[in-house]
């Protein structure tokens, strides 16, 4: 800029002032932006920078799974599943099995329990590898995003190696798991842990979550309240950074989980800072889960008794369960008529109702505060527009 | 407080509740349409229950009526798991809005009218959400024809 002339000499700036009254401009904020997590689109009100009204517009990627398993039977629908929140499959292909199990009265082989929870806690590992990855890229940190990606490798070899798939591994079925693992395959889960708190886990602590640029940018940004949080049922780490104390894996547990020695991590603050230290503190948290899950795994079965023939619930019976997913509380709603075919299936998912607080959160600060927010609420489209 | 108490607190509360026994996983409660209101409510404020926590609801098209279902949940007793059916005629679906009494309805509700027609009185904002405005009909109901152009054939060529 040319010095000693004004903005509104170049020509630069219209007068914000107009008769008295502020004016607003209205910007989409996506689909196809690196920092929307997939095709999220957000029409913003803005007074300069400042945003004064969130509208989210959804369904890019919505392709009614919701109907499509209307089509299917009841174990084909398991690697469908993998395809809502493509960043935790096995978190869901655990909760609709145990959804079926629930309806048809299936009973899990205790193996067979502690091959899920081994499964669940290694993609929480991993999710939340992508979340740090992810909240960093957007806050324009490029190297917390690779190195997340090589963890995420490793990860992933890991599951390749016990499953035979990388993203999508179909490996939980309706009473029990696909196969055993195979033979040394606990060992090196066993030192992929260990890497991770010898050696990633002080890195990001150390290059990213006390970075003052970071810190700058999420601290204080987008605080939720407890009593928020509940009343726009907000889950999982989210819910735990604003001081909610509940994690099914503790307030109810499922599978194997009472038999574990872990702590709920939980926050104060409830602003973008704490939710990123959740996730960090609940990667440690899996890895205790683990540990202790490779340690005391017994020898047995692997599979359940299944009904003969094709499987079919009562006509009229209904279930809905849920389980801690990485990114929240997610369930399963099935009704049946009693035919092969489940009547209705409703896939919640914790994100879509998370985001309606994006307005909340969002409204008074800058568009860079709401990129942040939108982050650590760690959306994915995907279970979002299922 | 567990389920089993829970279940004795609602009945003692509101006798003329049925409970569902289809339902597995938790209580499943029947009740009238006019009721919806009142019970969550007390069911919401009730400090030995305490369902603060909407998880999610939705509507099943049974063809000859809708059935919509709402998932409580407690954050003081994590025990307590309800399930609410209400059943609307085919032709009018229509029901109060819980928005007021949960804030999280609110996508909720706009979803069940955007893919089943279920309408709710009394929403703040009630728009299609994973359809697009101008959509013609709701794609989860059984009778539901779409009527979007089909792709052309093929011509065979002689």
């Amino acid at each position: 800029m040319a010095e000693g002339m004004s903005p509104e000499e170049l020509g630069m700036v219209e007068p914000i002032e107009t008769g008295g009254e502020r004016r607003t401009m209205q910007l989409n904020f996506g689909p196809q932006h690196p920092s929307t997590h997939g095709v999220f689109r957000a029409v913003l009100t803005l007074d300069g920078e400042t945003v004064v009204d969130v509208d989210p517009v959804l369904g890019y990627l919505h392709r009614n799974h919701d109907y499509i398993y209307q089509l299917m039977t009841y174990p084909q629908i398991v690697p469908m599943t993998d395809r809502t929140d493509y960043l935790s499959p096995l978190n869901n292909e655990l909760v609709y099995s145990m959804a079926v199990e629930e309806l048809l009265g299936i009973e899990v082989p205790e193996r067979a329990q502690y091959l899920r929870v081994i499964f669940a806690e290694l993609n929480r590992i991993l999710s939340h590898f992508l979340y740090i990855g992810s909240i960093a890229l957007d806050l324009a940190g490029y190297q917390p995003f690779l190195l997340s990606w090589r963890e995420r490798e490793l990860g992933y070899d890991l599951i390749e190696k016990a499953t035979g798939q990388r993203m999508f591994p179909n490996y939980i079925r309706i009473g029990g798991v696909h196969n055993d693992v195979p033979e040394g395959w606990t060992g090196e889960l066993l030192e992929f842990l260990d890497f991770i708190e010898r050696e990633a886990w002080p890195e990001y602590k150390t290059l990213w979550m006390e970075n003052p640029i970071f810190k700058a940018r999420s601290e204080g940004v987008g605080v939720l309240p407890g009593e928020v949080a509940i009343a726009y049922g907000a889950t999982g780490p989210v819910a735990r950074a604003s001081g909610v104390r509940r994690d099914l894996r503790k307030d109810r547990p499922y599978l194997v989980y009472d038999r574990f020695d872990f702590e709920m991590v939980t926050g104060e603050k409830g602003d973008t800072y704490e939710r990123s230290w959740m996730r960090m503190y609940e990667i440690l948290e899996s890895i205790k889960i683990i540990r202790q899950a490779v340690r005391d795994m017994p020898d047995g079965p692997i599979l359940g008794q299944l009904p003969r023939g094709p499987m079919k619930a009562a006509k009229g019976a209904e279930v809905f369960t849920v389980a801690e997913g990485p990114r929240g509380e997610h369930g399963v709603y099935i009704a049946s008529d009693g035919g092969v075919h489940p009547y209705r299936i409703h896939w919640f998912s914790p994100t879509f109702t998370m985001l309606q607080l994006l307005p909340y959160l969002a409204k008074g600060l800058k568009v860079a505060d709401l990129i942040a927010i939108l982050a650590s609420l760690d959306p994915v489209m995907g279970e979002v527009d299922r | 407080m567990t389920l089993e108490e829970a279940k004795q607190a609602i009945l003692e509360r509101f006798p003329d509740l049925e409970v569902d026994e289809g339902f597995r996983g938790g209580l499943g409660l029947r009740l009238s349409a006019e009721r919806l209101l009142e019970v969550g409510r007390w069911l919401r404020d009730e400090p030995a229950i305490r369902c603060d926590l909407f998880h999610g609801m939705t509507a099943v098209d049974w063809e000859d009526h809708f059935a919509v279902v709402y998932w409580l949940q407690s954050t003081a007793h994590p025990e307590i798991r309800l399930q609410l059916k209400v059943d609307l005629p085919h032709d009018q679906p229509e029901i109060e809005s819980v928005t007021g009494l949960w804030p999280g309805a609110n996508w909720h509700e706009r979803e069940a009218w955007d893919l089943l027609g279920v309408r709710f009185r009394n929403h703040p904002d009630l728009r299609r959400i994973l359809t697009w405005e101008g959509y013609e009909g709701h794609p989860l109901r059984r009778d539901f024809v779409d009527r979007r152009p089909k792709r052309p054939r093929r011509v065979r060529i002689r």
